[in-house]
């Protein structure tokens, strides 16, 4: 068992080789692709920042920095 | 915050040497499979870095040292996964997370799914944490100031990230 819903079973041992099973509940993969899923659609809204927005955030960035007394 | 120097010197070196092309063999989700990217900074961006496309031009992710961000971030990162692409577990390792900037409210980061480069061999990978209390959409000026709209819907965000700034 890994987990309370994952299990691995030995399904058949034949000579050298072994079989094995593994079974696990369909919403284990689908929240899997949903994190992916969502993963990839924060990646595409961070493909989109423009050379200005970077430079006008890094800048308020610095400030903050300043204002909290530490080395710019 | 000898750790936090630690990153960013870890980041100079990765920007700096000669090997600075990163391998991402699973590609990034979203972007494709584009495989090589490399790692610039720049004083305009600083302390943000980007990370550029080298198979596709135009293709660029700003980054952050998370730290910076979120002093107490401490992920658990899944040495399996990363071993598999060839992540040695002695090697000194970049974490960097995604900025997304929004036209309607303030600059995000995902501490959800971090960008990790070994920094010798130079292979890099987002890996999606198994944490599920990391945020994918984490305010980029920290949790106090933008929580209402970050976990509220109602109020109207009165800062942008993206408002000209000037320089005094």
């Amino acid at each position: 068992m890994i987990g309370e819903e994952i299990t691995v079973k030995v399904v058949e041992v034949r000579g050298q080789q072994v079989r094995i099973g593994i079974e696990a509940p369909p919403q284990v993969a689908v929240a899997r692709e949903e994190l992916h899923r969502e993963v990839a659609a924060t990646n595409k809204q961070a493909v989109r920042a423009r050379k200005e927005s970077a430079a006008a955030l890094a800048s308020l960035l610095r400030g903050k920095k300043r204002e909290k007394g530490e080395a710019p | 915050m000898t750790e936090t120097t630690d990153v960013m010197t870890a980041s100079r070196a990765a920007c700096d040497t000669e090997k600075t092309v990163i391998d991402f063999a699973d590609g990034l989700p979203g972007l494709g499979d584009a495989r090589s990217w490399k790692l610039f900074e720049s004083e305009e961006i600083r302390p943000l870095l980007w990370l550029r496309c080298l198979d596709r031009p135009n293709l660029s992710l700003l980054l952050v040292d998370p730290r910076l961000v979120a002093p107490d971030y401490r992920p658990q990162l899944p040495k399996a996964q990363m071993a598999r692409i060839g992540f040695e577990s002695d090697h000194p390792l970049l974490i960097l997370v995604v900025v997304a900037l929004h036209e309607d409210k303030p600059a995000t980061v995902n501490l959800r799914a971090p960008i990790i480069v070994d920094v010798e061999s130079m292979r890099g990978m987002q890996v999606i944490l198994e944490d599920d209390e990391q945020p994918m959409r984490y305010p980029l000026d920290g949790r106090d100031q933008h929580q209402q709209e970050w976990t509220g819907r109602s109020e109207p965000c009165s800062s942008s990230a993206e408002r000209p700034v000037s320089q005094s």
